[in-house]
């Protein structure tokens, strides 16, 4: 044998070795949930399977509403959850993962590296990407699962377009528009409904009360829209206290609204509170006000 | 080193591939990848080889240790500012200039320098201090510092982490440098037979890889990633940047053992190795001349950049070495024949 067909036998001899060294199959198997599953050589390797979910709830683990097609939102994100199988064969040493999410150039939009530990138990992995409309664009995306740098699961998911919700732009502008006038007083007229007595510090009594009226700028340009308002009290302590919610239908053209709370000295200490008024969750206005224990005489 | 520049521009793998945490999914793009991982040991060791031999020839002929320091300064010197500046540049086909970067060339001008210090210490003691960094270099490694603070990364990435402004720090490939340097004490002194050559070279190849494997089977100290099993990617996929002591040890064996390789085989496969020989003999022309082609064509200009796989990875180094091996002939009698400082350091 002439030394170049013996150096030609080791180069094809370290091409096949080197082919061998690979813990995978080339060829893939796909899985009823359409992860494509790279099997391991060895009958207990390690595989995985892969959800897509929007959330996993915190109770029970599950994943939330799963599915390979999700719509671009707002501060919404779509979550991967990785089964493994085979973990138990596989305590006794570190193990390394990586979950690459991919656009559909597939090009890495993020990369997470996992490393679990000898006798760490972990049979599934999560991972999340966000898909607001200003980090994602529609198209096929798909998620990627390593064991030691080689490929294991693979799997595309699509992002619809990103719909406009008119409806919470137009809650955002009502915020925005919507102002309140807070007063405060201790007696309210039966006939008109207005305060008797203006003021932001009141005595504690017996079966004293103190009324919130609230009155709204630019609420007509809204009236065909519903409108939730929230009364809150606060109490010198930070705390609130009391909260009374007014429903404003559609066509209801109310421009006030008003709330009380009785200040009797069991239920009420001196000091600073508050009167904050929220529509839909977001804070638009506030008052202060004071309470005082009534003078001995 | 062709092979894997050639898939850095053509192969659509470059897309998402980070060489700091490598991530396959076939067998043909781990061995274009795992194929070029010899060439930075290989280009320390023969480089500092290159620097000892130097010293012996200029030793031979009277001239003084300090003009040879001199000279090994000034050279290390040179590589460095042509890193700063065309190789860098060069990267990115001259769209920018970007000399705040140190790669692959200036560590080995660093090398050089730090080389010229003790080149002309006994080849047990240059043995000892390679070693000596390479088991501390993993210590040195868990030092932390401020990424944010620009001052700190590049002093602690130009010698002990690797990072964006270096991936070549100078203290593990310095130390596969001395090894080289001390390797060539037999290659090019003691050893007078090409059969001595390689039986020595084989030897050493082979104890470097067993002790590499026998840390990396320890799976602790000397190892940066872990592996699932003996023989396996994993196992043979530890940190190149910066190097980990198994890469380090590993590398060192392959590189002794290939190099023993071109020895045995010079004589019987002349016509292959005038390839080699062709572009060895100007490797810093053929270094320059290929990244700025291939960053020019492919990167600038767009010509299948990041499109192809490993098929068209191999097609373009087939082209870049007909492109470059009449070049390098070409720039060799310009070499033999120039008195130009630039050309000549080339």
């Amino acid at each position: 044998m002439k030394r170049w067909e013996i150096t030609f036998f080791v180069i094809v001899v370290a091409t096949f070795t080197f082919y061998n060294c690979s813990d995978r199959l080339e060829t893939t198997t796909i899985e009823i949930s359409s992860t494509t599953v790279y099997p391991s050589r060895s009958g207990n390797g390690i595989d995985a399977n892969i959800t897509f979910c929007e959330k996993i709830s915190k109770k029970t683990g599950n994943p939330i509403n799963p599915g390979n097609v999700f719509s671009i939102k707002e501060e919404e994100k779509v979550t991967a959850v990785i089964n493994l199988r085979n973990r138990e064969y596989h305590r006794n040493r570190d193990l390394m993962f990586h979950i690459d999410w991919l656009d559909s150039s597939m090009n890495s939009l993020f990369k997470k590296r996992i490393d679990l530990p000898q006798k760490d138990s972990t049979t599934v992995l999560v991972s999340s990407i966000n898909i607001s409309p200003d980090k994602r664009l529609p198209g096929n995306y798909s998620l990627r699962v390593y064991l030691f740098r080689e490929l294991i699961a693979e799997k595309k998911f699509e992002l619809l377009p990103y719909v406009i919700d008119s409806a919470k732009i137009i809650s955002e502008e009502m915020v925005r528009k919507i102002t309140p006038t807070i007063s405060l007083g201790s007696k309210i007229s039966k006939k008109t409904g207005k305060l008797l007595d203006d003021g932001t510090s009141f005595t504690i009594k017996k079966k004293a009360k103190i009324y919130a009226s609230v009155y709204f700028e630019n609420i007509e340009l809204y009236s065909k829209q519903p409108k939730n308002f929230y009364v809150d009290w606060i109490g010198p302590d930070s705390s609130s206290f009391f909260r009374k919610k007014v429903e404003l239908a559609p066509g209801d053209s109310i421009y006030s609204i008003s709330s009380s709370i009785t200040i009797s000295p069991q239920k009420r200490i001196p000091g600073n509170y508050l009167v904050r008024i929220y529509l839909f969750e977001e804070l638009i206005g506030e008052k202060k006000f004071s309470l005082q224990n009534a003078t001995i005489k | 080193m062709l092979v894997d520049h050639c898939s850095y521009y053509l192969n659509s793998v470059w897309n998402f591939f980070d060489p700091f945490d490598p991530l396959f999914a076939s067998w043909g793009q781990v061995a274009l990848r795992y194929v070029s991982f010899l060439c930075a040991p290989g280009f320390l060791i023969i480089n500092g080889a290159m620097v000892w031999w130097g010293y012996y020839k200029r030793k031979s002929k009277g001239i003084s240790l300090l003009t040879i320091r001199k000279h090994l300064i000034q050279r290390g010197l040179f590589l460095i500012l042509l890193q700063m500046t065309w190789v860098n540049s060069s990267w990115g086909g001259f769209s920018s200039f970007n000399p705040w970067h140190l790669g692959i060339i200036s560590c080995i001008g660093l090398s050089m320098i730090f080389q010229s210090l003790v080149v002309n210490l006994r080849w047990e003691i240059q043995l000892i201090i390679a070693l000596l960094l390479l088991i501390i270099h993993p210590l040195l490694v868990q030092i932390q510092y401020d990424p944010n603070n620009a001052w700190t990364t590049a002093l602690m990435q130009t010698f002990i982490d690797a990072g964006k402004f270096n991936k070549y720090p100078v203290i593990p490939w310095f130390a596969l440098a001395l090894l080289g340097s001390a390797m060539a004490h037999g290659w090019l002194k003691s050893w007078h037979t090409n059969k001595k050559r390689m039986l020595w070279s084989f030897a050493i190849g082979i104890l470097a890889i067993s002790i590499a494997i026998i840390i990396r089977t320890a799976r602790g100290y000397g190892n940066t990633f872990p592996f699932s099993d003996f023989g396996s990617y994993s196992f043979f996929f530890d940190q190149k940047y910066p190097p980990s002591l198994f890469f380090s040890l590993w590398f060192l064996g392959c590189s002794v053992i290939v190099i023993g390789l071109i020895i045995s085989l010079n004589q019987y496969l002349r016509k292959l190795f005038l390839i080699f020989d062709i572009t060895g003999k100007v490797a810093l022309f053929f270094y320059c001349m290929h990244i700025a082609i291939l960053g020019v064509f492919s990167k600038r200009i767009g010509i299948y950049y990041h499109e192809g796989e490993v098929t068209e990875t191999l097609i373009g180094v087939v082209i870049m070495l007909i492109i470059m091996v009449p070049l390098s002939k070409w720039f060799f009698n310009v070499k033999s024949n120039s008195k130009n400082f630039i050309i000549k350091m080339m």
